[in-house]
């Protein structure tokens, strides 16, 4: 589905993504990993074009993203570390907008019901800069569920929830399993990251040092790693 | 790497370069003919217009190195862009100095708003913004994209600008040397080799400040 | 997606209201330092009151710009349309359309108190500096969207944005003066179709250049 191959990327002279390759099949549920400043996030972001790398090309159903049409890059969703949403604008406004240039119209009562079951459905007419982080996250959940996607980028999916907002994300991430979905994480916790992902990447200074099926893996080489 | 004056073409070129603008400046001080009226004032026109075309040229580089920049993304695009931005520029800011030296004799007055001094004078304002752009765009992976952006769109409203302001002051007609292959050959002819001598100055500045280009961009310092 | 794109910039600026009140804002606070600063007869008004109107709607644009690209950065949400599957020159289309709209508006506040302050008498034919209005602003703002792109990510933006603007809107700046003149000075209109010609063409090529070439400027 995602053929990632030779990516450069540097700031101010300075390479943080050196000569990157792999590849994403369907299915495959992948945890980025690394240091901070290692790069995942701005990998996620040039997978999702919203940041141009130097060099390097990324094919996404045998178009390449940077040179294609928009439509070619349908199906891809990218839930970043910001909310990536307006703040004057309250959470349906956000979903419809949102909604529409992906494609979908989903009915006001799919709506109303996915943030209820996120446990969203105070404030739902308020603008969104009155939420929380824990907030702010659910409703990338709730984004999540209502788009049309066949690959997911996510960037820290438990970033800022509480106890029950996590059990709510980990429903959400089981169904997604379920139904074989593609995704890639950007996440920290790297037992997590084993247990629920299928394949994971170490990204270190620039360049892959682990990819490889999760099962082949022991969270002691991971540690290691990122140390 | 090699010093610049190390390549033999190089220090041909420059030698060349020196010797002929020598003569050139030599040549507009000896051998033209005074124009009734303007005197010595008028020398200054064997400088200042070559310096305007070049300068313009110069601008189109920018242009087109911006275009092609943007479709395959090599450096040397974007060196060759900023190289013939700053030339361009330092043309242009002599053309803005030149133009009231010669207009200050003969119409009594530093300034004058007309038409192509003013489009000059716009050019130049585009460009600081250019300078500031790079300089203040964020990293440099991507001010030379936005640069490359900016020289295309600046290029392009160039004849927009002229037209406008060509048509927006009747009373403020062209300098006073306006037709230029009109005038008889004793000035056509060392005017049009005073152009060539300050195109092929422009050609060696530009060959030279891309060649530091290169050798300081930190990038090249790796291998 | 065009439309999907311009109502979320209107439904965004109906909430916040920030960027038509900042230009009119400037725009009223503008005409007062003109009158103060000239204080001068109603004759020289007259002979000054079309560049002074193009000077103020110039600022007010420029300002209102920033606001508009600022909104985008708040909360990273320019990701959102610049990841989804949408044409980067429909975004630029739609950035330049929705600021037009919200320039127009502003202009419908700073119109009449700048008519009543500069004491003028407008020709009956308001039809025609309608129009020329509309296309005054849409060539304001094709290029002001175009650069705003280049200034939005960069430091000191709200500087860079107005260096920028000035000198490339200068044909739009001086036909809109142009053709406002004309209209106001009761000159028949074949006198000045000239200018109105000369900012369609602006608006053109600049609409079709920005349309091909944002997708460049949209990537950080």
């Amino acid at each position: 589905m995602l053929a990632v191959a030779n990516i450069n990327k540097s700031f101010y002279h300075n390479p943080v993504l050196n000569n990157l390759s792999f590849r994403v099949n369907d299915g495959d549920v992948i945890a980025l990993t690394g240091k901070n400043g290692a790069g995942k996030s701005t990998l996620l972001r040039i997978l999702a074009r919203i940041s141009q790398p130097d060099g390097g090309t990324v094919i996404y159903n045998d178009v390449d993203i940077f040179k294609g049409k928009a439509s070619a890059r349908r199906g891809i969703l990218y839930l970043g570390h910001e909310p990536g949403l307006y703040p004057s604008l309250s959470a349906i406004e956000n979903i419809e907008f949102a909604s529409r240039i992906h494609g979908a119209f989903p009915v006001a009562e799919d709506i109303d019901t996915t943030l209820k079951n996120i446990g969203l459905s105070e404030h739902i007419n308020d603008p969104i800069k009155i939420y929380s982080k824990g907030m702010l996250q659910r409703l990338k959940y709730a984004l999540a569920n209502l788009l049309p996607w066949s690959i997911l980028f996510f960037d820290e999916p438990f970033s800022g929830l509480d106890i029950e907002g996590k059990n709510l994300a980990l429903d959400c991430l089981n169904t997604w399993k379920m139904k074989d979905r593609t995704i890639i994480f950007v996440t920290h916790d790297v037992e997590w990251g084993l247990s629920y992902c299928n394949r994971l990447l170490l990204l270190e200074a620039g360049s892959l040092k682990i990819d490889k099926s999760a099962d082949s893996i022991d969270v002691k080489t991971i540690m290691n790693g990122l140390q | 790497m090699q010093r610049f004056f190390s390549y033999k073409i190089n220090f041909l070129f420059g030698a060349v370069v020196i010797v002929a603008m020598a003569w050139n400046i030599y040549n507009i001080f000896t051998n033209t003919p005074m124009v009734p009226d303007q005197h010595w004032a008028q020398k200054i026109f064997y400088m200042h217009v070559p310096l305007a075309w070049t300068g313009f040229l110069s601008y189109f580089i920018v242009m087109l190195a911006g275009i092609l920049y943007l479709i395959n993304k090599k450096q040397k695009w974007d060196r060759l862009g900023l190289a013939a931005a700053e030339i361009g520029t330092l043309f242009i800011i002599l053309v803005l100095i030149t133009g009231p030296i010669w207009a200050k004799p003969i119409w009594g007055t530093w300034w004058t708003w007309e038409p192509r001094l003013t489009t000059t004078l716009i050019l130049f304002l585009i460009y600081v913004g250019y300078f500031m752009l790079r300089s203040f765009g964020g990293h440099p992976e991507r001010t030379s994209r936005y640069a490359a952006v900016l020289g295309i769109i600046a290029f392009i409203d160039v004849p927009i600008i002229f037209y406008s302001v060509r048509f927006w002051e009747e009373q403020f007609q062209s300098h006073p040397q306006v037709e230029i292959m009109q005038q008889n050959s004793d000035i056509v002819v060392p005017f049009l080799i005073s152009l060539t001598i300050f195109t092929i100055l422009f050609l060696f500045m530009l060959r030279l400040r891309m060649h530091v280009l290169k050798i300081i961009n930190p990038r090249n310092k790796l291998k | 997606m065009f439309w999907s794109l311009v109502r979320k910039d209107l439904h965004l600026e109906s909430r916040t209201k920030e960027i038509t009140i900042s230009m009119l804002a400037f725009g009223l606070t503008t005409i007062l330092i003109y009158a103060l600063a000239f204080s001068a007869s109603p004759a020289m008004y007259r002979s000054f009151a079309p560049g002074l109107f193009w000077v103020i709607i110039l600022f007010a644009s420029a300002l209102g710009l920033h606001r508009m690209f600022v909104l985008e950065k708040e909360f990273d949400a320019f990701s959102l349309s610049i990841s989804a599957p949408v044409d980067r020159g429909i975004i630029f289309l739609a950035k330049w359309i929705s600021g037009t709209i919200l320039l127009i508006i502003s202009e419908t506040v700073i119109i009449p108190p700048f008519v009543i302050f500069m004491g003028l008498s407008l020709p009956n034919n308001w039809l025609i500096m309608i129009m020329i209005i509309i296309i005054g602003d849409l060539g304001i703002m094709v290029i002001g969207s175009l650069v705003s792109g280049l200034a939005m990510r960069a430091k000191m933006s709200e500087i860079l944005l107005p260096i920028l603007l000035f000198p490339l809107v200068s044909p739009v700046l001086i036909g809109a003066v142009k053709a406002t003149n004309g209209w106001f000075q009761g000159i028949p209109f074949m006198n000045w179709q000239f200018w109105v010609l000369l900012m369609i063409t602006f608006v053109l090529v600049f609409a079709l250049l920005g349309y091909t070439i944002f997708d460049h400027i949209t990537e950080e």
